[in-house]
């Protein structure tokens, strides 16, 4: 583990620093996929999703001495996660293109109101994915792991990108077809 | 299978494209369109890039790729990048301020400065895919902006250095002679003159002394350095981003560095990686108008088997071939002899057009050593295949190969670095190749 500690802004807290530090990441730990994928919904690129999770990051460690424990952590950091992705693409939007404010309230109350629904389908994602023959998740694992993108996976199997990138529409089609037909019989 | 109604199979689509990065603007609002006024094209929609998120969060969990430590590395990366980015607002404004003071009559009636030129893109694979809209040859890049290359390979010319960008990779010019890499791979060619050129990661910096090397960085693997030819200094950055290790790095030696680990450890050396950006441009110095480079070589040239739509193609054959005995060819410009121990790097144009080619491609290519010779007849092109074609290419015998001199040009510069070509498109069969024979630099 690192040494490092994380810069304190709030010096007279009652709880120590490494406390904080500890705590802090605990929670973090356990909502960084959520975040990541509340940020995922706004911004919609990969790219800028990594961008936007990393300020997250940093906003959620700014802001602790904010939540109020006991709170539901993951929704408190969520809701920071959804801004900060807004706020990333109305400046990406300013500078090049991007979906509008409309758009992206929209996205947010069909994320917000749907949660419940969200979280079964991430469930039964993974029971589709489970099904998925071994080469076929690792193929999918390969894909959607940051240092394995579709251009180097190209690149290691000497295959074009297109190529890669059917081969994984097929799977995108599938998991999508799966999780639909899996929700509609009823789980 | 359920039936999709059209509508939502689209935003399926470019909610995919959305989230790979490859969208264009008229998909985008295509996509606003849709989403805005159907509710069930909106829930697609978020569904869609749900999935994604799911799947990079599933993928996170199984390849135990990310821990505490990586949050702390995340944290820390980006706190410092935003300092840095708070500080460089508060020094822009000041000096814009100051500026705006002493000449703000004069400067009111001005474009809006762009920050000066930092390289030019001046190859392009067929396969580049970048962030919102592609590259394009001949494209300005400027300091203080994101570039992102997605796929295949961009290739930047400086005043002393050539840089190819391998997708996926993310980095921006912080002045003439330095770059953050920001993720993804940067090979570099330093040239005389560009000594000092320095390439910044989160975990350290790496300056050139004269040389060919090459940086990547991912978050999760940290810093890798490969030394070609020359010596490059590798600094490690301590948690406070002060360099608290220093290595000078010689040629075909590689290391690997983690600030966060405190970490720099001599790796092996891959010349795989260096061959694999060789393979791609050789040493072509640029490209212009529709030709292209390619990140993987063709398989067979044979008619019919590798289609280039509106573009010709270019790759570098054999490189460094020593001519064991005097040889003459029949070149374009007449007979052309070499004696022993010439040293000639080999290239091939093909154009082979499909039925929806619109457009007679029309460019230039720039290497960095004088055109030798210029193949494009049917026999030269056969007998010379085996001395310099690439051994697991198919070229095939056939003579539709050859040029048709009444509407095929292929010039040659003044100064015999520059090779300029127009393929036409017309008859049955409008298969075109050509071979440049090109003396090694020294």
């Amino acid at each position: 583990m690192s040494s490092r500690s994380l810069p304190n802004e709030y010096p007279d807290s009652a709880m120590n620093d490494s406390e904080r530090q500890q705590q802090f990441l605990r929670n973090l730990a356990t909502v960084y996929g959520e975040a990541y994928a509340s940020a995922l919904v706004i911004v919609g690129n990969r790219t800028d999703a990594d961008d936007v999770i990393q300020e997250v990051c940093v906003v959620l460690w700014l802001k602790f001495d904010e939540f109020e424990p006991g709170t539901n952590f993951r929704k408190w950091a969520c809701s920071i996660a959804f801004n900060v992705a807004k706020n990333f693409v109305r400046k990406k939007r300013r500078r090049n293109f991007g979906l509008s404010d409309y758009a992206l309230s929209r996205i947010e109350q069909i994320r917000r109101g749907g949660a419940e629904l969200f979280e079964l389908r991430q469930e039964v994602l993974e029971k589709c994915v489970a099904k998925l023959s071994e080469t076929d998740r690792q193929f999918l694992d390969e894909c959607y792991n940051e240092s394995h993108s579709v251009a180097a996976m190209a690149r290691s199997r000497r295959t074009s990108v297109n190529t890669v990138y059917a081969r994984l529409n097929r799977l995108r089609r599938w998991l999508s077809d799966c999780v639909s037909r899996t929700l509609e019989k009823g789980g | 299978m359920s039936a999709r109604p059209p509508q939502i199979e689209e935003v399926q689509r470019l909610a995919d494209a959305v989230f790979d990065g490859v969208i264009d603007a008229k998909s985008l609002q295509s996509l606003e369109e849709l989403i805005t006024s159907d509710l069930a094209c909106l829930q697609a929609y978020v569904e869609r890039i749900g999935l994604h998120g799911d799947l990079i969060k599933q993928s996170i969990e199984r390849c135990s790729g990310h821990d505490a430590l990586l949050t702390i590395d995340r944290v820390l990366a980006a706190q410092e990048r935003i300092e840095s980015r708070q500080h460089r607002i508060v020094y822009f404004a000041l000096a814009c301020s100051i500026v705006i003071l002493v000449t703000a009559g004069w400067l009111m009636s001005l474009p809006r400065a762009k920050g000066p030129e930092m390289g030019v893109i001046s190859n392009l694979t067929v396969d580049q895919i970048s962030e919102s809209s592609s590259f394009l040859l001949g494209q300005v890049l400027r300091p203080k902006t994101d570039y992102v290359i997605q796929g295949g390979m961009a290739t930047v010319k400086l005043p002393h250095a050539i840089i190819d960008a391998v997708g996926p990779t993310k980095w921006r010019f912080l002045d003439k002679q330095t770059i953050e890499l920001k993720r993804g791979i940067l090979h570099l060619d330093i040239q005389e003159g560009g000594t000092g050129f320095t390439i910044i990661t989160p975990d350290g910096i790496v300056e050139d002394y004269g040389t060919r090397f090459l940086v990547e960085y991912s978050s999760s693997e940290g810093t890798g350095v490969s030394v070609q030819s020359g010596r490059v200094h590798v600094g490690l950055k301590d948690f406070d981003g002060n360099i608290s290790r220093n290595i000078d790095l010689t040629m075909r030696r590689a290391l690997r560095l983690s600030s966060s680990k405190k970490l720099i450890q001599e790796v092996g050396f891959i010349e795989e990686k260096f061959r694999s950006i060789e393979a791609v441009r050789g040493n072509i110095v640029s490209i212009d108008g529709t030709i292209r480079t390619m990140t993987v070589p063709p398989q067979t040239l044979l008619v019919n088997q590798h289609k280039t739509r509106n573009h010709v193609l270019i790759f570098p054959e054999l490189q460094n071939v020593i001519l064991t005995e005097d040889m003459v060819v029949d070149g374009l410009e007449g007979n052309v002899r070499f004696p022993a121990g010439t040293v000639l790097n080999s290239y091939l144009l093909h154009y082979d057009p499909d039925e929806l080619t619109t457009q007679a491609p029309r460019g230039g290519v720039t290497f960095d050593g004088k055109i030798a010779a210029v193949l494009g007849g049917a026999d030269s092109l056969s007998k010379s295949d085996k001395k310099f074609g690439l051994p697991d290419l198919q070229y095939g015998p056939q003579v539709s190969r050859e040029l048709e001199l009444d509407e095929d040009e292929v010039q040659v510069s003044e100064d015999r670095r520059t090779l300029s070509v127009y393929f036409g498109a017309s008859g049955a069969e409008a298969l075109d190749q050509v071979r440049v024979l090109v003396y090694r630099n020294q």
